[in-house]
């Protein structure tokens, strides 16, 4: 017998690594072309206006400038969920910063030249920032046509209103859930739009060519969304796009779907053959991608004398900004998960997604659950306080079990939240707290610990789709066509890892494909944590394809049944008698029998996954007996130290314990954990953009934007619990973008466990802690 | 960026004979951490650069009769690690270890610190504070200046366009402890906003001499006259750390009056004092 080692469960090397630490990735800031031209973008400069008048004409006359463009030349709407963006504003502008028009020119300062030449004459309109006045009746229509738009059906646009989407539980009667309730607490609580902060900023290059062929170069997460949008708007074939992605620099969520890849399409459409380059500048990066929504939540809870929660009133208004293609979907997404990781008989949720003369909302990792979390954590905890319980001892009262039912009335099953919060528990040292806190003030400073959980779902299409071809080299190496993108999270390396375990080969004769949607395999989007879940799942399928084509070779070869073979360290064997084997490179492109004919021919496997049985929710209640695919638990607990006079938060150490199912690549896993505690620990303590009276943003710099730099560190215990799912690859859950959400609530509840004041807006600045503990200390 | 004439001379001299040659239109570039930015923002339009990062004559530090002579082109990476100042005038080597972030400690001068005139300016706390003397150099001659009397508000100097600063001379008292403390709204890459450094020298239980600097609440970092004189003979124990505390509430309140920081720095500048303090407690026990 050979004894086979597994990948799975391996912290194999990343597969870029190589190329990233030598510095021979490529992004598409390297890339360059002859003939290449460059483009620059006038943006409004009112959040709300009428476009009375452009006059192009002294841009278009100045040398070098190749063509100027604005909206009339491409007033197609496109979108992932609604159709509501056009690439250039048609008729009026509904943020301040949406592109106006485009130049392309010989080079960047000609072409921001040109821009300056350009003249808008504006009307202005009086603007919606907050989405709570937005939806109200009267409020100014920031898309009158709203009842026009195209879009998918699981969305609810309110026709003449502001509001894109509404989503709605209706489990039981909550008004009756209150009434068996013995206390009821209520509780508000916000996040600001924040920003994803990618290293690399958007980048790409559109070119059109003669035939009328696109090709675009982008860092993007989703080469055939973005295939898929355009080719709907330009309303040609999708044989007539190819979408390509090098490396991408750090997406979050950032570069999911169609982006700065549109203002370039009418350019190019006037330019054939020249292939158009765009790079966002920093500024733009800030204003003009997508940014994580702003969200106002009010939660009403009831709960019995015990500590049972029976009933939760759950309403949560979304600051979405100016188009809302993708981020109707990031509502619908938080709606569903509404109950959080806990048992709730009794439920109500409206989720409103509501257009503002804002940046764009869009995803950020989380999609939702960072906002819902920091609501519905924080007040997790107040009710515990009010009742004199133990946070923990609380939860683990009310957490969803095996047999429990979430928001959506769904039966769980496989739930592994109680394993994670006794390990965290465990590995923070955590002593029970009952009553409120009594601080030890003149010291300066105060230290305390503070946990809160997460559920999320991948929040997609039902039918959202992966798929995998697997094809051998002559020399038995095998190329991996998938068009998954690598931003960073190590999906290539899980992804070769689950390659070479199901085709017996070594790991590290796998390349994984980079997205060229001309020729890999079809991916719905590098988004959602579904990479190795879904995409890993089509890996497996496509693995086997193939090895059963070896087999097949094989069993001619040595005259066996193939049931008697298997394929390891990259040769076909008899698993009775391991010394009869032929290498995988002697039979990759076909068999030599013994009278020198050939048969079979080159391996190519193939793999298709698409979560089964997930059933749309009903439009009123929200019910379904399965919603989404599958969900994925973790909880993060902190200690902090509060300095009493400056207000400072300073993180100790955070603890994050997840349950993924199976953890594919220790390394990875944890790496991943540990940047989104970083992400998370940022935008509970620094991040906000900021806005002026009339919309315009005022902190679009990494001066005035702060993040957390590596001076913020905490120490970081990270650990895995492994529950598997049932169809997820080797048990694996999705998981990544989880790691960031529980990291504010946590730190939010430890400040109240410290010093008994409750912040429930983010960014927990020094100067919002200072104040809350003047009110209530008088110092 | 406009284009601007570049010169890097290897001597004082050469870079004097330059400067005199270019009156008011050619700018001194030391690390060009600040410099650099206001070319970008053209906030400056100099016709010509003087490099000064290749004089040898322009880094260094030394000892000399127990004053402290730092040279104006040393980075606060050189200054952070100098013995020197680690044992004599600790408060500065706290000061240049939080300017910004590695990058810009290595390339970032005490110089271009002083001269760019910030409310901010990490280090110029800790120079005020032992005293500091600047030293100024031009084709006209030398002279020395206080460095509360060079500095003339945000962004302003005394410095002629023909001067140079060769160095800055620092006279600790012998035998004291000092420390420096600077709130940010981060740990790293983010600018003071308050700062403070003192400097006690210890009879027994008591203090027989202080020195105390602030630095982010005036137009430039200044010697808090008040609070040294209450310290002076005190007893080192916690009564006077809390009325310390109150004064100097009360002296950062009085100089912020309504600006829209002053409630917040006003309450916070207690927990800069602490943090100052407690490494003094440190490091007087070593
Ligand atoms: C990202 C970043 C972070 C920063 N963080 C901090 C921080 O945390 N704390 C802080 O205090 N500062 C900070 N700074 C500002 C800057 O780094 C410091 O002020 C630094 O000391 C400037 O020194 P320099 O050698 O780079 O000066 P330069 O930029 O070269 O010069 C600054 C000015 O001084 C003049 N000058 C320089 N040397 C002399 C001399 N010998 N004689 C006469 N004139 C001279 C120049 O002509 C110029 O006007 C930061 C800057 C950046 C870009």
């Amino acid at each position: 017998m050979i004894k086979k080692e597994s990948y799975i469960g391996k912290s194999v090397k990343r597969k870029d690594g190589p190329e990233k630490v030598t510095g021979s990735a490529k992004y598409v800031g390297d890339l360059k072309f002859g003939s290449m031209l460059y483009a620059k973008i006038l943006r409004s400069k009112y959040a709300h206006a009428k476009i009375i008048r452009i006059d192009t004409s002294k841009a278009e006359k100045l040398p070098g400038v190749k063509a100027v463009v604005t909206g009339k030349d491409f007033p197609q709407r496109m979108g992932l969920y609604l159709l509501d963006r056009t690439p250039y504003a048609v008729d009026k502008v509904r943020y301040y910063g949406e592109p106006v028009a485009g130049v392309a020119a010989v080079s960047e300062e000609i072409a921001q030249k040109a821009i300056e030449l350009i003249e808008v004459e504006y009307e202005e309109l009086p603007a919606v920032l907050d989405p709570r006045e937005g939806m109200k009746e009267g409020a100014p229509l920031i898309h009158p046509d709203l009842k026009n738009y195209e879009h998918v059906p699981a969305i609810y646009p309110k026709p003449d209103t502001n509001i894109s989407n509404h989503f709605k539980i209706r489990k039981g009667n909550v008004e009756e859930g209150f009434a068996k309730s013995d206390y009821i607490f209520e509780g508000e609580y916000y996040v600001p739009q924040i920003q994803h902060t990618p290293i690399e900023t958007h980048t790409a290059i559109v070119m059109c060519d003669s035939t009328g062929k696109f090709t675009i170069w982008s860092s993007n997460q989703s080469p055939n969304a973005v295939r898929k949008i355009l080719s709907h708007s330009l309303k040609i074939p999708m044989t007539k796009i190819r979408v390509l992605g090098p490396y991408c620099g750090g997406g979050f969520g950032a570069k999911a779907g169609v982006n700065i890849e549109a203002p370039l399409i009418p350019l190019a459409l006037k330019l054939r053959n020249k292939p158009i380059k765009y790079v966002t500048t920093r500024e733009e990066e800030f204003r003009d991608t997508f940014v994580r929504q702003g969200m106002y939540a009010k939660i009403k809870t009831g709960v019995t004398k015990e500590g049972r929660i029976v009933a939760q009133e759950l309403e949560m208004v979304w600051d979405a900004g100016a188009y809302n293609e993708y981020g109707v979907n990031i509502t619908r997404a938080a709606g569903y998960s509404s109950a959080g990781v806990y048992d709730i008989p009794y439920m109500k949720t409206d989720s409103y997604c509501v257009y503002t003369n804002k940046p764009n909302g869009g995803p950020l990792r989380g999609f939702g659950m960072s906002e819902m979390h920091w609501a519905i954590e924080q007040h997790m905890d107040m009710i515990a306080h009010k009742l004199g319980m133990d946070p923990i001892e609380f939860r683990l009262k009310n957490i969803q079990r095996d047999g429990s039912t979430n928001a959506t009335g769904q039966v769980l099953k496989d739930v592994g939240i109680e394993k994670c919060i006794l390990r965290a528990k465990e590995l923070i040292g955590w002593e029970e707290i009952k009553g409120e806190p009594k601080p030890e003030l003149s010291s300066g400073k105060v230290r305390a610990k503070g946990l809160a959980c997460m559920i999320k779902a991948p929040a997609m299409p039902n039918n959202a789709a992966s798929s995998a071809i697997v094809k051998f080299n002559d020399d038995g190496t095998v190329a991996l066509l998938i068009t998954a993108q690598e931003i960073g999270q190590g999906a290539f390396t899980a992804l070769a890892q689950i390659c070479a375990e199901e085709l017996g080969v070594p790991e590290d004769w796998i390349k994984v494909s980079q997205p060229d949607t001309d020729y890999t395999a079809y991916e719905w989007q590098t988004v959602a944590s579904r990479i190795t879940y879904s995409a890993g799942n089509a890996v497996i399928r496509a693995a086997r394809d193939a090895k059963r084509q070896l087999l097949e070779m094989g069993a001619k070869h040595f005259g066996v049944p193939l049931e008697e073979l298997d394929v390891y360290d990259g040769y076909v064997y008899v698993v009775a008698d391991p010394a009869r084997k032929i290498a995988v490179k002697d039979i990759a492109l076909g068999l030599t029998l013994p009278d020198g004919s050939g048969w079979g021919g080159p391996v190519i496997g193939k793999g298709v996954f698409i979560p089964e049985g997930v059933v749309s929710f009903d439009k009123e209640t929200g019910q379904s007996p399965k919603g989404v695919s599958h969900w994925t638990y973790g909880v993060q607990a902190v200690d902090i130290e509060v300095d009493v006079d400056t207000g400072k938060i300073d993180v100790k150490k955070v603890v994050a314990v997840y349950d993924i199912g199976k953890v594919i690549n220790p390394d990875l896993a944890k790496a991943q954990t540990e940047g989104g505690i970083i992400q998370g620990l940022s935008t509970a303590l620094f991040e906000e953009m900021k806005f002026d009276e009339k919309g315009k943003l005022l902190n679009p710099s990494f001066v005035d934007y702060k993040i957390a730099t590596a001076a913020e560190l905490p120490e970081m215990i990270i650990d895995f619990i492994e529950t598997p799912l049932e169809d997820g690859p080797y048990g694996a859950r999705g998981f990544g973008e989880h790691v960031m959400v529980p990291t504010a609530p946590a730190i939010a509840n430890a400040l109240y466990n410290a010093l008994g004041i409750r912040i429930n807006t983010l960014p927990l600045t020094a100067e919002k802690v200072r104040k809350a503990i003047k009110e209530k200390y008088g110092i | 960026m406009q284009k601007v004439d570049y010169f890097r001379p290897e001597t004082i001299e050469e870079a004097l004979e330059l400067l005199a040659a270019g009156r008011e239109e050619y700018k001194i570039l030391a690390g060009g951490t600040d410099l650099v930015l206001h070319l970008r923002e053209r906030k400056v339009s100099p016709k010509a650069l003087v490099d000064i990062t290749h004089i040898s004559a322009l880094k260094g530090i030394r000892e000399e009769e127990g004053k402290i002579i730092i040279k104006a082109a040393t980075t606060f990476t050189e200054v952070a690690s100098s013995t020197i100042v680690l044992e004599k005038i600790p408060a500065l080597a706290d000061a240049c270890k939080v300017v910004g972030s590695p990058q810009i400690r290595n390339q970032g001068t005490i110089g271009g610190n002083i001269v760019n005139a910030s409310p901010a300016a990490d280090s110029v706390p800790a120079l005020v504070l032992f005293d500091g003397v600047a030293r100024l150099t031009s084709k006209r001659g030398t002279r020395e200046i206080l460095l509360t009397e060079l500095l003339q508000g945000v962004g302003k100097t005394a410095i002629e366009p023909d001067e140079l600063l060769e160095e800055v001379i620092l006279t600790p008292y012998p035998g004291s402890v000092s420390g420096f403390y600077k709130l940010g709204r981060r740990n790293a890459l983010a600018i003071a906003r308050i700062s403070g450094a003192v400097e006690l020298v210890f009879a027994g239980s008591k203090i027989a001499k202080a020195r105390v600097a602030l630095g982010s609440v005036a137009p430039n970092p200044f010697r808090a006259t008040e609070l040294e004189q209450f310290l002076n003979g005190r007893e080192f124990n916690e009564e006077t750390k809390e009325e310390l505390i109150a004064l100097a509430k009360n002296l950062v309140a009085d100089k912020l009056g309504s600006r829209a920081s002053a409630p917040y720095k006003r309450e916070a500048i207690a927990g800069v004092m602490r943090e100052i303090l407690n490494r003094i407690e440190q490091r007087r026990g070593r």
